[in-house]
């Protein structure tokens, strides 16, 4: 049994989509990309991609994967994913 | 409903036409390289890409906190499907209908700060039967239809299970000493608290019995059952030493006790039941003596096991930090103090737990805060303040909760039920954010019109907890012109939700708790002067109020409890010289 202050505690939130570092940037050229023509490229060619589709036009379209042995956990959650979804 | 396949039933590899929704963390993940390697315990990973929606925990990896998984589909359906479950029951689930669902690409990995989230949840005891039985009801009658309410069209498992809470500390708390007078009062009376009138006996009260906490020979066998203890249970981390509670026996005032108190404590009152009537006398605080107590057995306990925790309580006449003890590294403090009907109260709170959090090596919080307004359901409403005071508990030192408890009056108290769980499976949250997604989530166009319905209640818990003396709360302040107020901002909402039948049941809700705060506050108003109450005055109104309780109970139970209310209240009506109607 461990220590319950010797556990990690760490939470993160990452997004995968680009985002501006808030610095103004040089291309090769040398001419300066500003952060306004970033944002504008970023919302013009989002690097977020749809990637999963789970229901398309009311129909099922992802396939739920579990375990083989699932825990109890995951068991419910199976559940109430479906039942949700 | 999607299907759903075993790993080993599927081949190839996710598409765009099949992707692929994987749920806990089995082969298949591993393979694609999702893991919750580097989460602590109840932590979840959340993430979609290359076709692949990815929902897992850490679960029997981390036996303490073994549903991971179940958190991190509940949290994927709130974040990016817009499932909300405001209360229990179906009224309280929004569910949003959509034709097609994408997810874009996305991750989360996050472990909850707190080892434990618990609120407890009260069921059927002998307090509540009090009420069943004054209410005309039965125990079977009150289970089928809190069973019937709690259904859901969507399974959601129960409320609690939704929100995250879980996780434990793995360590026994509570009042530890509730068999000891039975175990060692005849043939040790000596080891018992010496009562003003010179007895040592506590047979009035033997669960609740008062320790001589100086003596060494208690302290001894104390140490002896806690070690017996853990050996019967090698698995917990740790048990209490937390004293009795309540109860009509003193604290000891031999003087071998009496020295260990700190003279510079904080004032604390006392009582003395053993006259012909009750005394309370001042006296300073008794966690000095209580330090030295505790102590004592810790040092005797982690001789044979040093890894082991002895939780104890910072409650009661020990609930000021001890001023001249410095705590055994194995004690863990158990925090009950803090809450929102006086704000002097809240803020010495505030400042106990700093300092408790600094002589303890660990501590979490056993709070109380929820039982404000338990006996009247009043829709007391603190979130604002919680909100501030939790994040910094976290902050400094808050290793879980245990709140004690949610007493199921959703209608006029759920607000803070749904903020207090949020927060507990991430304290960093906004409470204003939270507030206003569960306005918006629950009830749409009337959303801004719900939330200055819940601040104006919070306003008013605001202005009564900063008066002195402090008023009661249903008599200062819900007057009729308050619930009128709160009524037009009701009918507001009303008229904005454009007539949708899932909003429109939410503000039925909401208005039943509004019609029972009204009859209450006024039935209240009838005990300031109960000799000038007329018959024909009170008996009108508390058959009303039998009435509304009796309705409540077999149509929404969870919008009040009203069996535990009556419990709790339904003998003060006799003052009025009213019987409720058999």
């Amino acid at each position: 049994m461990s220590d319950p202050r010797g556990r990690p505690s760490a939470s993160s939130h990452r997004n995968t989509g680009c985002c501006c570092d808030g610095v103004d940037r040089q291309d090769a050229s040398g001419r300066r990309i500003t952060r306004l023509t970033l944002l504008c490229l970023t919302l013009l060619f989002p690097v977020s991609v749809r990637a999963v589709t789970l229901v398309a036009d009311g129909k099922p379209r992802a396939i739920l994967v579990v375990p083989d042995r699932p825990t109890t956990s995951t068991g419910q959650a199976v559940r109430i994913f479906q039942e949700h979804v | 409903m999607l299907p759903s396949r075993k790993e080993s039933e599927v081949s190839g590899n996710p598409t765009p036409d099949r992707p692929w929704v994987l749920i806990g963390e089995g082969v298949v993940a591993k393979q694609l390289g999702f893991t919750t390697e580097g989460l602590g315990a109840g932590g979840i990973l959340s993430q979609a890409r290359d076709h692949v929606l990815a929902l897992m925990g850490t679960d029997s990896r981390t036996p303490t906190d073994p549903n991971g998984t179940r958190y991190a589909v509940t949290r994927f359906l709130e974040d990016r499907l817009g499932v909300r479950y405001l209360w229990p029951g179906e009224s309280g689930k929004v569910v949003p209908r959509r034709a097609t669902i994408d997810v874009a690409d996305f991750e989360i990995r996050f472990t909850p700060r707190l080892a434990q989230r618990h609120i407890r949840s009260l069921g059927y005891h002998d307090r509540l039967q009090i009420g069943l039985d004054r209410l005309g009801f039965t125990r079977q009658e009150y289970e089928a239809h809190v069973a019937e309410a709690s259904k859901t069209e969507a399974a959601s498992g129960d409320w609690f299970q939704w929100h995250r809470l879980g996780g434990t500390l793995n360590m026994k708390g509570g009042h530890a000493f509730t068999q000891l007078w039975a175990k060692y009062g005849k043939e040790h009376p000596a080891w018992f608290a010496l009562q003003p009138n010179g007895s040592r006996d506590q047979s009035a009260n033997p669960d609740r019995a008062r320790l001589c906490k100086s003596n060494p020979e208690l302290i001894a066998a104390i140490a002896r059952d806690k070690i017996e203890e853990l050996n019967r249970d090698p698995g917990l981390l740790g048990v209490s030493v937390g004293p009795n509670d309540g109860g009509r026996s003193s604290f000891c005032i031999c003087p071998r006790c009496e020295a260990l108190d700190d003279p510079r404590g904080r004032e604390v009152k006392l009582w003395d039941f053993t006259g012909k009537v009750r005394r309370d006398f001042a006296h300073v605080a008794l966690t000095d003596r209580m330090v030295f107590f505790w102590n004592g057995i810790a040092e005797q306990v982690t001789k044979a096991h040093p890894d082991k925790y002895l939780v104890v309580d910072a409650y009661s006449a020990y609930e000021a930090p001890p001023v001249s003890r410095a705590l055994h590294p194995n004690l863990v403090v158990r925090f009950a103090a803090l809450g929102y009907h006086d704000e002097a109260y809240r803020q010495q709170s505030l400042h106990d737990w700093d300092d408790w959090s600094r002589a303890a090596s660990r501590i979490f919080f056993r709070s109380n805060l929820m039982l404000i307004g338990r006996r009247t359901g009043l829709p007391l409403v603190y979130v604002h303040k919680f909100g501030q005071d939790f994040r910094h508990l976290a902050d400094h030192g808050m290793l879980g909760t245990d709140f004690d408890a949610c007493c199921h009056h959703w209608a006029t108290q759920g607000l803070n039920t749904y903020v207090i769980a949020r927060l507990n499976w991430d304290p960093d949250q906004d409470v204003d954010a939270l507030i206003d997604d569960y306005c918006r989530s629950g009830f749409g166009p009337a959303a801004d019109s719900v939330c200055r319905y819940f601040t104006r209640l919070e306003a008013l818990l605001d202005a009564s907890a900063r008066q002195k003396p402090q008023p009661t709360p249903a008599l200062a302040v819900f007057g009729t012109e308050v619930v009128n107020d709160l009524r037009r901002l009701v009918e507001q909402a009303r008229a904005e939700s454009g007539g949708d039948e899932a909003i429109g049941r939410r503000l039925d809700f909401l208005e039943l708790g509004l019609n029972w705060t009204d009859l209450e506050a006024q039935a209240h108003a009838l005990l300031a002067s109960p000799a000038k109450v007329a018959p024909d005055v009170a008996k009108p109104l508390l058959d009303r109020r039998h009435a509304l309780m009796r309705e409540i109970f077999q149509k929404a139970p969870f919008a009040l409890n009203v069996a535990y209310i009556s419990w709790g209240e339904d003998a003060l009506w006799n003052r009025l010289g009213y019987q409720p109607p058999r």
